[in-house]
């Protein structure tokens, strides 16, 4: 956060309002350019994502963002607007979650650690909207999280488990016949 | 809420927004912004947060043409509606960065950020498409491909201070659509985009991370055209796909600031734009 010339006084703050794990927290007098993983760790004491490369690329601070998981350190905290933010110390709650960690465990993906929790939150990410995820859908899901002690192959093994183990779901695409039509146009994401 | 954030509800507002602060920066994602905030070599005076403006994140037809709005993230481009009809941006939207990154980066954020490194630009420049530039007087369309790519960064030819993107505008082509991205070291990526119509004669080629915009290949594009067979719309000869890649790099001529780095750089777009025709034509 800090650097050489950097003249906190007189640095742009605001105030605002940021949703984490369900509830509505107050984040006052923050620096501007406070990404989101400062934000939570520093401020709302969330030590669950870490702080790894602040460039986006190591992964070890995954929060999901509206149930997508995003890279924390590349979120400016005071743009999010009402937007939902959720860190692993909520997701531990969730049943799904522990298949996960199980799954990672019993694989053996877990050497170091640090960059667990968030792959974690991937995982969970990539289960909640994917039944049952291919090999590939899995790989490109997990293609944040350069781990440097179990690879990465470990980690694919253990998502595959925990969506087989799961219990089958009842899904509407089950139900549903395949319409072709041309993609209609407008609407947001 | 203080001056220094502003959340806009709408396009005017956040259009408003700008031109009232041009020292403000536009966040959408924040993943170009972000790691330069963190890094310390950006200190944002003002934020303008696009979170809250819905329309940048619409897509629609007009016409002949596809608008994409900016605040569309890689992950949404390469969804398969859009990839059905863009297949290009949603190639390189899945080449992006890493899951995380592709779920917060977007479009227009790319084009603003408009390094070597932003891949949209060579696929807008070989589609032909234009960016809409707004501020409070209107919105002016910009052609990436009119632009000079090798005077310096694209973002400042493309946009006036206060402007902001709000879209693209992409025609809608029959015909192939390629792009390929090869790592060349030191993080630095080249990247091309080919689109070969359906109409013989009409092949348009164009690379990234070159220079500091993308790159139009006129000639070699013109030469792999003609040698198109006006009857089946294949190539005339197995060799044609090498000789483009070599047309292409003698024309593109890539930068570097060693000799031996610029040899390598030839050799790699040379690569990339005879495998983009290997898989457009087959062979």
């Amino acid at each position: 956060m800090s650097g050489p010339g950097f003249d906190f006084d007189a640095a742009p703050t605001t105030s605002y309002v940021l949703r984490v794990n369900g509830e509505a927290r107050l984040i006052e007098n923050a620096w501007i350019g406070e990404n989101l993983l400062y934000v939570l760790r520093e401020r709302l004491g969330l030590p669950g994502a870490k702080d790894g490369c602040g460039q986006g690329v190591c992964g070890t601070c995954t929060v999901h963002l509206d149930g997508v998981a995003v890279s924390a350190c590349l979120v400016a905290a005071a743009t999010l607007g009402d937007r939902e933010v959720r860190t692993i110390e909520d997701l531990d709650n969730d049943p799904e979650t522990a298949g996960v960690q199980r799954a990672l465990v019993e694989s053996g993906a877990v050497q170091c650690g640090y960059c667990v929790p968030g792959v974690v939150a991937s995982a969970c990410a990539l289960l909640a909207r994917s039944s049952e995820p291919g090999e590939v859908e899995i790989r490109r899901a997990l293609d944040g999280h350069p781990c440097r002690c179990a690879g990465p192959h470990p980690m694919v093994d253990a998502v595959r488990t925990a969506a087989r183990r799961r219990a089958p779901r009842e899904t509407h695409s089950t139900m549903m016949f395949n319409v072709i039509a041309p993609p209609a146009a407008g609407g947001t994401e | 809420m203080d001056a220094t954030i502003l959340m806009p509800l709408s396009l005017d507002e956040a259009v408003d927004a700008l031109a009232r602060d041009p020292r403000a920066l536009p966040v959408a994602g924040g993943t170009d912004l972000m790691p330069r905030v963190n890094a310390g070599t950006v200190r944002p005076p003002a934020l303008v947060g696009l979170a809250k403006v819905a329309d940048l994140r619409r897509w629609g037809y007009e016409g002949d043409f596809v608008m994409l709005g900016a605040g569309l993230t890689w992950a949404r481009l390469a969804d398969a509606d859009l990839a059905s009809l863009v297949p290009a941006l949603a190639a390189a939207a899945n080449e992006v960065g890493t899951a995380q990154v592709r779920a917060m980066g977007t479009l227009g954020g790319n084009i603003l950020a408009s390094g070597r490194a932003a891949d949209s630009l060579p696929v807008l420049a070989a589609l032909e498409a234009t960016v809409s530039c707004r501020s409070p007087g209107g919105v002016r369309e910009v052609a990436p491909h009119l632009l000079a790519p090798q005077a310096g960064p694209i973002a400042e030819q493309l946009l006036r201070p206060g402007e902001l993107i709000t879209g693209v505008r992409v025609p809608l082509l029959r015909g192939v659509q390629e792009f390929v991205k090869a790592p060349v070291g030191g993080g630095r990526h080249l990247t091309l985009a080919l689109v070969a119509g359906p109409v013989v004669g009409d092949v348009r080629c164009a690379v990234g991370g070159a220079h500091p915009g993308p790159v139009r290949a006129f000639a070699a594009e013109q030469w792999l055209a003609g040698r198109m067979d006006p009857h089946t719309g294949r190539l005339s000869d197995a060799r044609d796909a090498a000789d483009f890649g070599r047309l292409v790099a003698d024309e593109i001529r890539p930068e570097a600031e060693q000799r031996a780095a610029r040899a390598h750089l030839r050799h790699v777009v040379a690569v990339c734009a005879r495998r983009a025709v290997q898989r457009a034509f087959g062979g």
